[in-house]
């Protein structure tokens, strides 16, 4: 475990600001970072002539490259903080997003809208339908799982692992009658995870969402280090166990529910970030809330600029790159870790 | 006014399920007592306890604590009044012993300035000999050395009432002594659960026998422990020995 002064999280800040500007740079269409300022520059006012090269570029930076960013720098958070609150909640370390049924919820939903052809809502009809999935799901885990005015740790994990079973074995039944090749395109990206579709327009509903869900969270940071304890200890010091259980697993449902609707499920991030910060910073919720914010950012931004870069021009599901290099390094904190 | 540390219970039955675990138990705990809670296995001590702090509800009769209800009281407002030490080990993974006594701090913010509380803390700690494992990861520490780092985080929580769980288990005789001595002097109402019978008669001021769930006897020491009772509670033949102040020793078979 290390300490965390001031200079520790001003450090950090700056790292993620690096990550992220590397990110920017790098892709199939080559950036530099003089390019990122450059043009950075002209939007915040010093005018210039745009040779059409310059103008290719900056439609590339802000159009394409930032939105991905950004999304993949705010999923990585939202399902970051997500996971380390639900292993507070049901006091499991296994607990992670996909417990709330969450991603199997919205992937139905999603691939409902794919398979069938519904566009009643448009283009927005995918992500909708993905969110009230999403929503659907973790609302019927909660409700099974209460017991009168108590709410059970045992039964959520059961009943989540059941429900999620059977919602992607209903998904793997729509994706069996899919026929077109776009079709079986779009299924992969939910069933997978992507960044690739992310606009500009899509950013301020998960960016509220998450900073929302940061600052909530970061104030109950006490509330769940008392989680933490078992349950008579934990009430003993005055905690409304029952009532903070609801509350949080409401705002992590939502959460979720929003980042999944807009990058497909993306496993192993809300599980293995906060399992890699707990090594490095403990226990203590004080320094894992803003821990997970700038840690998830930062993995997922890192993750995805290697699912574009790897096997470029072609691109990797993101699932698969978060799972190959989030493992190692796990295991390898895990052995070096005494406590 | 009535005193904050007075508590009582008045025709309690407790049940989990279809089955009674605890049936008519109605007492007064004077402010400042120490009372011990002495019966076989299963007889509902620890069941007790939990009801006295309010995290089991009991299906019939009243606990007040202070002259107030127990029902009613917030959560926060009821941590401030009375605090808890378990007989077993609470989940203590990750946590140093810095950060799990601040823990204790969570009911009194708003109430106490953080730095008077530290100055306290760090007190305790070296009264209670934890003042050099202060950075420790609780992972490391012996039985005994977390049984008083959970108490000195209850005595943190500033309560008028101290549940006390088993809290001689995992302690060496010289901690034992020690430990009891301590909270013999505190001035908060104290009620524990010991199954060292001769211990229980050296520090309490009265006992509380339990049976299936009902009291058996309620008394000072030197009244309720007798080889009648010992040997109808617990099956085991035992000689009193007895002096002017009350009981010096039991002795077994």
């Amino acid at each position: 475990m290390i300490k965390m002064s001031r200079w520790s999280w001003l450090f950090a800040v700056l790292l993620l600001l690096l990550i992220m500007l590397l990110a920017l740079a790098s892709g199939s269409a080559s950036l530099s970072l003089i390019d990122i300022f450059t043009s950075l520059g002209h939007h915040l006012g010093e005018g210039q002539e745009w040779s059409d090269d310059r103008q290719g570029k900056d439609v590339i930076l802000w159009s394409i490259r930032f939105p991905r960013v950004m999304l993949a720098g705010l999923s990585g958070a939202g399902l970051s903080l997500v996971g380390a609150t639900i292993q507070a909640l049901v006091r499991n370390p296994m607990a992670d997003p996909w417990l709330l049924g969450v991603s199997s919820g919205a992937s139905l939903g999603a691939v409902l809208v794919i398979v069938s052809g519904l566009s009643l809502f448009g283009l927005a009809s995918i992500h909708l339908m993905a969110f009230l999935g999403a929503l659907a799901a973790a609302s019927v885990i909660y409700f099974i799982s209460r017991q009168g005015a108590h709410f059970s740790s045992t039964r959520l994990i059961f009943t989540g692992l059941a429900i999620s079973f059977s919602l992607e074995a209903l998904t793997q039944i729509l994706i069996f009658t899919a026929n077109h090749q776009a079709q079986m395109q779009n299924v992969m990206f939910w069933t997978m995870g992507s960044l690739g579709g992310a606009e500009n327009k899509d950013l301020p509903l998960p960016a509220v969402s998450v900073m929302l869900g940061f600052i909530l969270l970061f104030r109950c940071r006490n509330q769940l280090n008392v989680a933490c304890l078992n349950e008579v200890k934990a009430f003993s010091l005055g905690l409304d166990f029952n009532a903070l259980r609801r509350h949080l697993f409401l705002l992590c449902a939502a959460l979720t529910s929003v980042i999944v609707s807009m990058t497909g499920s993306i496993g192993f991030v809300g599980l293995m970030v906060p399992h890699v910060l707990r090594l490095i910073l403990g226990n203590d919720y004080r320094l894992l809330i803003p821990g997970c914010l700038l840690g998830g950012a930062g993995f997922m931004i890192i993750a995805d600029a290697l699912a574009r870069h790897l096997f470029s021009p072609h691109e990797i599901p993101i699932g698969v790159i978060t799972a190959l290099l989030g493992s190692p390094i796990f295991i390898v904190l895990m052995r070096g870790s005494h406590d | 006014m009535i005193d904050p540390r007075a508590l009582a219970m008045q025709n309690v039955s407790v049940s989990i399920g279809t089955c009674m675990i605890l049936q008519n138990i109605s007492f007064d705990v004077k402010p400042s007592e120490c009372w011990g809670i002495i019966g076989p296995n299963g007889s509902g001590k620890s069941t007790l306890l939990k009801t006295l702090l309010g995290f089991l509800r009991p299906c019939q009769g009243t606990i007040s604590i202070g002259g107030r209800p127990l029902r009613h009281m917030p959560a926060l407002e009821r941590s401030r009044k009375m605090a808890y030490v378990q007989q077993e080990g609470t989940s203590m993974q990750g946590f140093k012993v810095r950060s799990f006594l601040e823990l204790a701090f969570h009911p009194l913010i708003g109430f106490q300035d953080y730095g008077e509380w530290q100055a306290e803390c760090e007190v305790l700690c070296q009264e209670f000999d934890l003042k050099d494992k202060w950075d420790f990861a609780l992972s490391v520490l012996s039985g005994g050395e977390r049984q008083r780092l959970m108490l000195v985080q209850s005595l943190l929580q500033k309560p008028h009432i101290l549940l006390l769980d088993e809290l001689t288990n995992h302690l060496d005789i010289y901690f034992q002594l020690e430990i009891l001595k301590k909270l013999k002097q505190l001035p908060q109402t104290k009620l524990m659960v010991l199954h060292d019978l001769n211990l229980a008669a050296r520090f309490c001021d009265r006992i509380l026998l339990l049976q299936d769930g009902r009291i058996f006897a309620n008394g000072e020491p030197s009244a309720v422990l007798n080889e009648d009772s010992i040997l109808r509670l617990f099956g085991v033949k035992s000689r009193i020995h007895r002096q002017a102040a009350g009981i010096s020793h039991i002795q077994w078979g």
